[in-house]
């Protein structure tokens, strides 16, 4: 009998290790996320930067607008900072969540 | 939401240029107060351009206050400028006016009627018999009473079993269900008559199901002979009169005869195609001709017929093709196996359009010799249905 209980881990034991285990995760939203297997952007305030070539970003959760210029855009998102250097950069869309960068691209740059 | 925006956005679009230290600022505020702005440009260091909808360009106002930002107007776009511009020209508004009043009213009437459904029942017919029943091209929708209509077609197109009316717009969909038609063979005859050969042959299978068969399986039967007669006898009762039926099946004997010469003259196409005019007066035809005397043309001939004031008027398209004559010589063997062939095709042929149900039994070939060629007799035999209700006793 006792060989049994100690086989047998109780389920919620099972999941409590799983969840120790991934030793990265450390806030509860990401372990949340992470355990029904849902994208952390949804659940936290991250920040998703989709690039289309060198001619388009789409910078999903942001906060403001730094810096504005022709060649160099600042833009302030949720965990950082991301500076986008190019050519004749225009800002083609900005709604409450995203924001559509449109112009000839060199190079994303982020820091934290 | 997208809708409403799009619209918005027909009615005017302004490119705003801002000016001020604090360009950023301005568009972070824009989007912190709901301010929809798109195709945002930097011209030059503090100076930014970008695109906003009429109705929100008021909410600028408070924003450039707030940045120190002067604001200019560079372009204006949209039905509403349209409208103010061309404003003292009171004949553009009575056109654009008149334009939708006629739109409007004109799509209130049926401009197209389409008919689904019908296999045998001819289209014009019943689209004549839609326009005694009150729907035709140019019929007003409103006040159309679908339901009269639909019971009035039926009344005056038998066939029709089931018809239903749907208008899209300006075009009319009638439905059509037609009643099932009974073939020839599932008619029962209510006339006293006899089934009767078409044709003579040897019987193969005779089954009457109404009347007495004349003859057994084997006997030779020749065309005009009643094969069921219409009569039923008994040994109790008098000989009664009917309405014979019954399926009559003979071997029917076909000979094909056909000659063939081991030198023919053959047309060869040398894929020269040339195209003339021509125009034809009541079936006279004058042909514009440039082609080559010497040289030899295949003419086909497209025509398009008009009919003036009682002259057949045609205006024709020739295409001349030309080609080479060349004699050509064949052997014994290529000539029986073109006769093969050629006979086969018209076995074919025979079967399906002068038969019934008729399936090839035998089929021989005989060859003869003649001066320059081959004469060959293809006997083959059929077995079909020959028997028809002919009525009379």
């Amino acid at each position: 009998m006792n060989t049994k209980k100690k086989g047998k881990k109780k389920w919620y034991k099972q999941i409590k290790d799983n969840l120790k285990f991934k030793s990265k995760i450390t806030s509860t939203k990401e372990r949340v996320s992470e355990f029904l297997e849902l994208p952390p952007e949804v659940v936290s305030k991250s920040t998703k930067i989709t690039m289309i070539e060198d001619v388009n970003v789409l910078i999903e959760g942001y906060k403001k607008i730094v810096d504005y210029y022709d060649d160099y855009i600042k833009i302030k998102a949720n965990n950082m900072d991301v500076v986008i250097d190019g050519k004749q950069l225009d800002i083609k869309e900005i709604t409450d969540f995203e924001l559509v960068i449109e112009g000839k691209i060199y190079s994303i740059n982020y820091k934290r | 939401m997208g809708l409403t925006s799009n619209v918005q956005n027909m009615m005017g679009i302004v490119t705003v240029q801002i000016e001020g230290f604090f360009t950023e600022r301005f568009i972070n505020l824009c989007r912190i107060n709901n301010v929809k702005i798109w195709d945002i440009r930097n011209v030059v260091k503090g100076i930014v351009r970008f695109k906003i909808n009429i109705y929100e360009f008021k909410k600028l106002k408070k924003i450039a206050k707030k940045t120190k930002c002067k604001v200019t107007i560079k372009d204006k776009k949209g039905i509403y400028f349209f409208l103010f511009k061309y404003r003292k020209r009171k004949l553009i508004f009575i056109l654009i006016s008149l334009v939708i009043f006629f739109s409007i009213l004109f799509s209130t009437y049926i401009w197209n009627i389409e008919v689904e459904g019908n296999e045998y029942i001819d289209t014009d017919k019943i689209i004549t018999k839609l326009k005694e029943s009150g729907m035709y091209i140019g019929k007003n929708k409103i006040g159309l009473d679908k339901k009269e209509v639909v019971n009035a077609l039926r009344t005056k197109v038998d066939d029709i079993s089931w018809a239903g009316i749907d208008i899209d717009g300006t075009k009319a969909i009638i439905k059509i269900v037609e009643k099932t038609k009974l073939d020839g063979k599932n008619v029962q005859n209510s006339s006293i008559g006899n089934v009767v050969a078409q044709k003579s042959g040897i019987i193969t299978k005779i089954v009457p199901e109404n009347g007495t068969a004349k003859f057994k399986i084997g006997s030779y039967i020749e065309a005009g002979t009643i094969g069921i007669e219409g009569t039923i006898y008994s040994k109790y009762i008098d000989p009664i009169k009917v309405s014979a039926k019954g399926i009559l099946r003979v071997d029917c004997e076909y000979e094909l005869v056909k000659e063939y010469r081991y030198e023919e003259i053959k047309r060869e196409y040398q894929n020269k195609n040339l195209y003339t005019i021509g125009i034809g007066i009541n079936s006279k035809e004058n042909m514009l001709n440039y082609l080559n005397k010497s040289k030899k043309y295949d003419i086909t001939k497209y025509s398009k017929e008009i009919n003036l004031f009682g002259f057949k008027l045609s205006f024709d398209l020739y295409k001349c093709s030309e080609y080479k004559e060349i004699n050509v010589t064949r052997t014994k063997e290529e000539l029986i196996e073109i006769a093969r062939k050629e006979a086969e095709e018209y076995i074919l042929n025979e079967i399906k359009n002068n038969t019934t149900d008729g399936v090839l039994k035998h089929n021989e070939p005989m060859i003869t010799e003649i001066e320059d060629g081959i004469s060959v007799t293809t006997k083959f035999v059929i077995n079909e249905e020959v028997g028809k209700f002919i009525e009379g006793e």
